[in-house]
């Protein structure tokens, strides 16, 4: 079993399951954090975000939880609280810890039960078990008992994730302009404006072609690998040539050692790219001259009008001419400006996600779009 | 992707008319079903004067269709909207049954019904409780309670149903049958309290009787008979209180009412 622990939460999650390994983030590193868990706990750490951003931030925590995953989610009560207040008269002694804030949490809040379950219902949980209880806190040297919320909700099923389908088809190769309209996007995260694209494509082709052993090259352990470790119950490694990434083999593709992993699948993903169209080319042939016979070369890359270096993201862009040429193939899927036109659209928040890295937009953006290709061994 | 809809069917035992303070949001909670991944499968309904007989009825009639839940409507209480997709999503964990809460009709002192057993049998009403909580009880009034199918069939396969002797018939858990059982015998015992015991005689039916999942017994009503019968099946019954009803009299007593009854003794003006 694996647990995430947001905040302090680690030695309460210890006891509650000893057996399990536990990683442990900071509130502000959650979206960071690789891979999906059987639990996600967090021990007060929903009251230091802002009211506005809750049910946002419950949808994050959610979406770090396996099919079937546990959110364990510990809050203040307001309710507690009010109570306290009018049944003594006075304010406990915790009441402006959990109310008003403090000088260190401005943004303490705390929260009625039935307020946070509507949360959890926005966010896309259901609450299965809602208890309020007590804890203690030391206060300027004494301890005090309050009131709070343990909840605990799963992620909707609605939200279950759905693998594309297994083609019947024999792989052949292919190179393509990927078509938005075709993609079903996966619940990965990414930094990528668009890599929605392409990793559906890129788990399309791993299905499709069953492999076990892959390598992706040009990436530490990226979501997109914990999602096909997870789902597909492939064995990944990784390489990168950049020498503080820790990634399985940090050298270059070409530097790789002999030490007995001979994969099934050689991926690119939107890594290829960050070379001359020189050493895409090179690094396209080692890859398969890496394959065993029925291996699988994927890669996605970027594709424009004409093929130029794009300093922005340092990257080769490749026209479709070239695109042919580098990987060997005579024909191209996909019509380029249809394609432009479905970014323009906003097919999966391209557009807006591209504004966002790009900071605009214009009538002839994308400058790039996706493009993969895959080869099989002969 | 969604995941496939929740079928369900509503069980309404009623009697007489209902008021339109009851039929109106009962109508635009079955159109807003789907919208909620919820479909409706049927509407179940039985109108004699027993209520017990009324939900052994509609609860046969489910068991008939394929709806794996059935969603219990009394006709003199209103429920929330959200009720049903609420009470699915605390289910979705494996919960059998599962009810909101509403209180008793009394708006000067409503008390929940929503029961806890006590050691010697009898029941107190969930007096502490927090606003959103999911608890685990004893019983619950029927109104607003989800049940799954599974437990009408374990009720099915554990218990028995026997005629007794000086009239009417009784289900009785498999287990709770000792040695053997009669077609037609009595002794001069029969119908007696001897030193606190009542030798009460059952025989077998002549023809097969249905098992009933609610009996009127003892003084007792018919809901408790049955979280007695589904919790001796192994189910556990839970309220979310979350989901909050009204029991309408002339008018709905509900969660305020609640409040005033709790915090006005204590001079709290609300």
């Amino acid at each position: 079993m694996r647990i995430l622990v947001i905040g302090d939460g680690f030695d309460l999650a210890k006891e509650q399951w000893p057996e399990a390994g536990i990683d442990t983030c900071k509130l502000n590193k959650v979206k960071s954090m690789p891979g999906l868990y059987d639990r996600v706990f967090s021990l007060n750490q929903l009251q230091m975000v802002y009211r506005q951003d809750i049910v946002d931030t419950l949808k994050l925590w959610g979406s770090k939880l396996k099919e079937g995953g546990e959110l364990h989610l510990f809050a203040p009560s307001f309710e507690w609280a009010a109570k306290h207040a009018i049944l003594s008269n006075k304010l406990p002694l915790l009441f402006s810890h959990h109310l008003e804030g403090d000088k260190d949490n401005p943004k303490r809040s705390i929260h009625l039960a039935r307020q946070l379950r509507v949360d959890m219902e926005d966010a896309g949980l259901r609450v299965t078990s809602a208890r309020v209880g007590l804890y203690t806190k030391l206060v300027e040297g004494e301890e005090c008992a309050a009131g709070q919320h343990y909840m605990i909700a799963r992620r909707k099923i609605g939200q279950r994730i759905v693998l594309p389908k297994k083609s019947n088809k024999p792989l052949t190769d292919e190179l393509l302009i990927l078509d938005p309209s075709k993609c079903d996007p996966l619940p990965i995260e990414s930094g990528g404006w668009n890599y929605v694209l392409d990793y559906y494509w890129l788990v399309e082709q791993v299905i499709n072609h069953g492999g076990k052993k892959i390598l992706d090259v040009g990436s530490l352990y990226s979501n997109l690998d914990f999602f096909l470790k997870e789902y597909l119950g492939v064995e990944i490694r990784t390489v990168e040539r950049n020498q503080s990434i820790g990634a399985d083999y940090s050298c270059d593709f070409s530097d790789l050692p002999d030490d007995g992993f001979i994969p099934d699948i050689i991926m690119w993903a939107s890594s290829i790219e960050h070379n001359s169209i020189e050493d895409i080319r090179r690094y396209y042939l080692e890859s398969m001259g890496r394959l065993k016979k029925g291996g699988l070369f994927i890669a996605t890359f970027a594709i424009s009008q004409k093929t130029a270096w794009h300093e922005a993201t340092k990257q080769t862009n490749l026209s479709m001419e070239d695109a042919k040429k580098v990987f060997d193939m005579e024909a191209i899927q996909g019509n380029l400006a249809e394609i432009k036109k479905m970014y323009q659209d906003n097919v999966h928040s391209l557009r807006s996600n591209y504004r966002s890295i790009f900071g605009k937009f214009d009538a002839s953006d994308p400058e790039y779009v996706v493009g993969a290709v895959r080869k099989v061994k002969r | 992707m969604t995941e496939n809809p929740s079928r369900i069917c509503l069980g309404i035992p009623s009697y007489g008319n209902q008021p339109s303070d009851w039929w109106v949001p009962m109508f635009r909670t079955a159109a807003l079903l789907h919208r909620q991944n919820i479909e409706l499968t049927d509407v179940l309904q039985y109108g004699t004067m027993m209520v017990d007989f009324n939900r052994n009825k509609i609860t046969r009639a489910f068991l008939e269709t394929e709806a794996e839940w059935l969603f219990w409507v009394d006709a003199d209480n209103i429920n929330p909207f959200s009720a049903v997709r609420r009470l699915l999503d605390t289910a979705c964990d494996g919960k059998t049954i599962v009810g909101g809460i509403y209180f008793s009709k009394k708006a000067d002192k409503p008390i929940p019904i929503a029961y806890l057993r006590e050691e010697n049998g009898t029941y107190r009403s969930l007096g502490d409780w927090e606003p959103g909580e999911i608890l685990e009880l004893d019983a619950l009034g029927m109104n607003c309670v989800l049940t799954h199918r599974t437990v009408y069939e374990d009720i099915d396969d554990n218990y028995v149903t026997l005629t007794r002797l000086a009239g009417g018939t009784q289900s009785f858990h498999r287990e709770d049958i000792q040695g053997d059982i009669f077609d037609n015998q009595s002794a001069p015992t029969d119908g007696k309290i001897i030193n606190g015991v009542l030798h009460e005689r059952f025989i077998l039916p002549e023809k097969p009787v249905e098992v009933k999942f609610f009996e009127l017994h003892a003084g007792r009503t018919e809901d408790i008979n049955f979280f007695e019968k589904a919790k001796r099946c192994g189910h556990k019954v839970y309220v979310d209180t979350s989901v909050e009803c009204e029991h309408l009299t002339w008018r709905g007593i509900g969660m305020d009412e609640y409040r005033h009854f709790v915090y006005s003794p204590l001079g709290v003006e609300l």
